[in-house]
Order: structure tokens, then C-alpha cells, then sequence
């Protein structure tokens, strides 16, 4: 995955099409719902309508798989710890650990209920990361920003929120060039090499890396100012967004949604 | 004329230095003036340019004496943004001053933070947009522009914001030739048909020799010399202990005089060069 994740993916889908504010407000439901919810249907549930709404805004399906693969790693190791630790009653593998020896005996049993905590935790992680570039992906950062600024945050401090976002692809194509430089120097740890050989070279890469953010930071303080950065309190907005119908249906629809899968949440 | 750059006696030291970067320098400017500045690398060309909307030393700290006045705003007295509204900013790296989005939230960006409404602003962004000459790249990212594409969004940007004076920071000094020569003929318009002041740091001497009504030499933070292009390019001894290369056509005339030829007027452009030889030869 070469292409950033913040980076607006044009379209002219639904989802596209809706005000930052619904996006926001969309946003914050439903982190609270995969923050609150613990049972696994209702997480299968929450993470089946992401992906639908990924695939309704036509993002490239490639990512949430690059995602999955991503994560896996995450999730070997809640398996594991989960099977070793997790307290469970129906076992599906015996104790690896004969139970005569103390402290540590009668644990690596794998139990289902282990199993099922993991796999609930991978769909919560999932639903959460696929959550951010279905919004950042399809609203431009200065809608974003826009949209902040309407909702009651200052500009500054959305300007700044939306300007982070903005580079990250700036890093990461900056991240490519100092690679490609080190490599012209023979030093190929980045791509092939040990893990323990790629961590120690890690300092070439950052120490650049960071020089050049703190230069550019310095003299980007200075075009912005001179741009009048921070002049007015009533900042003047070339683009303008509106609520329209199909705004407050989603935003209803959303948090509809919200309060019974919380309602359901406790009941199970 | 009356003056629009007052600048009366600066003396700056960056913060953690001891020798000053510009050492008591005083000129002003009237109004539509195209200065050019011209110095060796680091000179303090930048930090003079700094000077024009006080971000020496609000911006970077270290001490300052003297007083720069922009258009009746003293930099003391007045913050960035509203130096601002008078005078507008190139800096040195283009790069470093596209970071917006797209070219059209770019070049808003300056008039949206001065408050200007919406349909000024739609104005403004499309006559800056032409002037340059880059109509339909509203929705292009800027990083990924040409870099002689680029300069000239950073003077649309800034542009916009409708200021009295432009200071522009070595604009062509990364572009291959033909981009130079866009960024310069969109700079000579500058002065020439919207009649801006103009400041350009430059080391293209032909260019200056051509368009300039001034000349500026800065040499170890020091104004060594202030004069036309005429007066500044005849003085072959002091350019070059100030390691400044002239226009080509003053250089040959230089040796030409060292060999004896009767040349008084040091030409400074080509056609100027072409009328006196074809006297010497004639004559
Ligand atoms: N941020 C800074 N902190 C400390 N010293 C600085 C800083 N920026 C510049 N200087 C120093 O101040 C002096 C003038 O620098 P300046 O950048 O103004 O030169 P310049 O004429 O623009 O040179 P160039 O042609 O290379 O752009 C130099 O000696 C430089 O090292
Ligand atoms: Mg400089």
C-alpha cells in the first residue's frame, strides 16, 4: 500500500456527498458503539455496515484487506494470549502445560470461549481503522477543517488537526526519498534484512527524517503567517457546506442505530 | 512619489549569534519602484527580506534595532498578518509555502484568513489565477506542480491578497530555463502592468540589468552599494570583491576597457552592447 490512507479518493458517491458534519458526528457514534459493545454478533454487525459503507462510497476494497493482513499479526498474538490466559469452560485443545507443575501448570488450554474473545476483538479493531480513512478518504482535508469550524472548534486548532492529516502523504513521500538515498549508499536494510538489522537502522532514516520536518516546519510558520495566518476572527470560507435532507436521514438513521445496538449491547 | 518601504537603520543578530545578519541598513522605496537584490550566499539577503512583515524578529527571535515601515506600518508595532495585507511574501523554497491541498484552496487560503467575503475571494483566486497564467489548475495538488508552476502559485497566493508591495526570495534560482522565464515575465507584469512595488532577490543579472529600476548589493549584511542597474554593473572592482557575477555583456566590456578599448558607458543589455560596438567599429 504506496497510497496514504488520509488521502481524498475522489467520488461522487453518497457517502461522498454528505456534509463533513454528518461524517463527524457519524464518526463519534460510532467509536462509542465499538468502544461499548462486547458481544460478537453485535461487533460482526457494526463491522458488516462499515464495510458496506466502504463499498458504497467505492473505496478501494484492496485497503481493508491490506488492513486484515496488517493485523493479523495483532490478532496471532490476542490468540495466543488468549488461549493461555483467557478463562474458559469449554476446552478445545487440552492444557499444553501438565497441571502437576505449579504456577504455570494447566495453562496453554485453548478454549473456545478464548477463541471467540480474540475473534471479537479482531472485529472491533478492524471496524475501528477502517473507520478513519472512511471519512478522511471521502471528504477533502479543508472540508473537514470546515466542517470543524462550524461545529464550534477554532480554526486554529482544526486548520492544524486537518494540516497533520495533509502530511502524511508528505512524510511518507519524503520517508520514500530517503530510502531511495540510503539505497544509492548500499544500504538495503529497509527492504531485506533481519528485523533486529532493519530496528538499528532506523535512526538513518528518522534523523532526516525529523531535520527536515523541523527546517520545514520553521519556514512553513513563516509562509503561513505571511499568508495572515490567524488575522481575523471572522475568518471568510471560499467553499460553503450545507445540510441538506439527506444529512439529517443519515444523522438520524446513525444515531437511531446507536442507541439499539447499545440497548441491545445491555440486554445481552 | 511618496514612500512605501521606510527602512531606517536595522541592525539584526539571528538568536545564539554573535555577528549580525544585517548591520545598519537604511533605504526606502517609492511607491511601484522594482528593486532588485543582489549578494553573495549569505549575505542576508533572507533575512532582509524577513524584515519587510516583521518575521525577523517576531518570527525568529535574536535582537533588532532600527525600524521598518511598510506602507505606513511599522513592524513593531504591527503583527504579521496585518504587515500582511501590505506586503506579500515569497520565500526562498517554493515548497515550503504550497500546503494546502489543492491550488485553489491555496491561493484562497491568505484572503480567507484577512476575512474577505466569498465572492471577492472567487474574484481574486480566478484574476490571480490568470495572471500567472495557470487557469484550470484550481484542483491541482501544488506539490505536484512543475517548480516554475509552483513559483507562480506562490505569487498568485499571495497576490490575491491584493498587497502594495511583493517580496519575492530567489523565485528562479531551482527552475531550469524556460521556467525562469515565465517567473520572470509574470514578475515584470507585476510591476509593469499592475504597477506593484516590487522586491526581487535575484542572482540573474541579466534579468535585473534588464527590468530593474534599482539595484540593492548586500555583502556581509552590509547595503554596500544603491543605485541603477547602470551605475551598480559599471563597478567591475566592486562586484567582484563582493563575488557577484554581472550581466556577460558588462564582463566583456570590462576586459574590452582593460585592453584599451575606449569604452566610458559600460553597457548593461545586449541591444546596448550591440549599439556601442557597432560605434567602436564604425568609429
Ligand atoms: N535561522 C537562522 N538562525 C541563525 N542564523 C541564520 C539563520 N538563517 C540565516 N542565518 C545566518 O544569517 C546569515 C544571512 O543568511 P541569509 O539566509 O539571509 O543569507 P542569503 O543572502 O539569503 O543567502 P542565500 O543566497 O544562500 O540565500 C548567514 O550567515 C546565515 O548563516
Ligand atoms: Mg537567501
Amino acid at each position: 500500500m504506496s497510497k496514504s490512507l488520509v488521502v481524498y479518493f475522489p467520488g461522487q458517491t453518497f457517502f461522498h456527498k454528505l456534509d463533513p458534519r454528518t461524517k463527524i458526528i457519524f464518526m463519534v457514534l460510532v467509536s462509542t458503539v465499538i468502544f461499548a459493545v462486547q458481544d460478537l454478533y453485535l461487533s460482526a454487525f457494526i463491522l458488516a455496515v462499515m464495510v458496506i459503507l466502504w463499498m458504497v462510497a467505492r473505496l478501494p476494497v484492496a485497503i481493508v484487506y491490506g488492513f486484515l493482513k496488517a493485523l493479523l499479526p495483532v490478532f496471532a498474538f490476542l490468540f495466543i494470549v488468549q488461549a493461555l490466559l483467557y478463562p474458559g469452560v469449554t476446552p478445545i485443545i487440552k492444557p499444553l502445560i501438565p497441571s502437576f507443575i505449579p504456577w504455570i501448570g494447566g495453562m496453554g488450554q485453548i478454549n473456545l470461549e478464548g477463541i471467540l474473545f480474540a475473534v471479537l476483538l479482531m472485529f472491533r479493531l478492524l471496524a475501528m481503522v477502517i473507520l478513519l480513512p472512511l471519512v478522511s478518504m471521502t471528504t477533502p482535508v479543508h472540508i473537514l477543517a470546515l466542517g470543524m469550524v462550524r461545529m464550534g472548534l477554532p480554526y486554529r486548532l482544526a486548520y492544524t488537526i486537518t494540516a497533520a492529516l495533509n502530511m502524511v502523504p508528505i512524510l511518507q513521500s519524503e520517508i520514500g526519498v530517503i530510502v531511495d538515498a540510503q539505497k544509492l549508499r548500499a544500504m538495503s536494510t529497509f527492504e531485506k534484512g533481519s528485523i533486529w538489522s532493519k530496528v538499528k537502522s532506523y535512526p538513518v532514516l528518522v534523523t532526516p527524517l525529523v531535520i527536515g520536518a523541523m527546517r520545514r516546519a520553521q519556514s512553513m510558520a513563516v509562509a503561513m503567517d505571511s499568508r495572515a495566518f490567524g488575522a481575523m476572527k471572522t475568518r471568510t470560507y471560499i467553499e460553503d457546506i450545507n445540510l441538506r435532507p439527506v444529512d439529517w436521514i443519515f444523522m438520524i438513521a446513525s444515531t437511531i442505530g446507536t442507541v439499539g445496538i447499545l440497548i441491545l449491547a445491555t440486554k445481552i | 512619489m511618496q514612500n512605501i518601504i521606510e527602512v531606517a537603520n536595522i541592525t539584526y543578530a539571528y538568536p545564539r549569534t554573535d555577528i549580525p545578519a544585517l548591520n545598519n541598513i537604511s533605504f526606502s522605496v517609492p511607491q511601484g519602484q522594482f528593486v532588485a537584490i543582489i549578494g553573495p550566499t549569505g549575505a542576508g539577503k533572507s533575512t532582509l527580506c524577513y524584515c519587510f512583515n516583521g518575521a525577523v524578529p517576531r518570527l525568529f527571535g535574536g535582537e533588532m534595532s532600527g525600524s521598518v515601515v511598510v506602507a505606513g506600518k511599522d513592524t513593531y508595532e504591527n503583527e504579521i498578518p496585518v504587515m500582511a495585507q501590505h506586503v506579500g511574501l515569497v520565500v526562498q523554497n517554493a515548497r515550503n509555502q504550497l500546503f494546502n491541498v489543492n491550488v485553489q484552496c491555496e491561493i484562497a487560503f491568505g484572503c480567507e484568513n484577512l476575512g474577505f467575503p466569498r465572492q471577492k475571494i472567487i474574484q481574486n483566486l480566478h484574476d490571480a489565477l490568470t495572471f500567472v497564467g495557470l487557469q484550470g489548475y484550481e484542483n491541482r495538488q501544488p506539490t505536484a506542480l512543475s517548480g516554475g508552476q509552483q513559483q507562480r502559485v506562490a505569487i498568485a497566493c499571495v497576490l490575491a491578497m491584493e498587497p502594495d508591495v511583493l517580496v519575492l526570495d530567489e523565485p528562479t534560482s531551482e527552475l531550469d530555463p524556460i521556467g525562469s522565464e515565465q517567473v520572470m515575465e509574470t514578475i515584470t507584469r507585476l510591476n509593469r502592468s499592475l504597477g506593484k512595488t516590487v522586491i526581487l532577490v535575484s542572482h540573474d543579472t541579466e534579468f535585473i540589468a534588464q527590468f530593474a529600476d534599482r539595484v540593492l548589493v548586500i555583502n556581509d549584511g552590509s547595503l554596500v552599494l544603491d543605485g541603477s542597474p547602470r551605475e551598480v554593473f559599471s563597478k567591475a572592482d566592486l562586484l567582484s570583491s563582493c563575488r557577484i557575477r554581472p550581466p556577460q555583456v558588462c564582463q566583456l566590456s570590462y576586459e574590452l576597457r582593460k585592453k584599451g578599448f575606449p569604452i566610458t558607458d559600460i553597457p548593461i543589455t545586449i541591444d546596448e552592447a550591440v549599439t556601442l560596438y557597432e560605434g567602436l567599429q564604425h568609429g
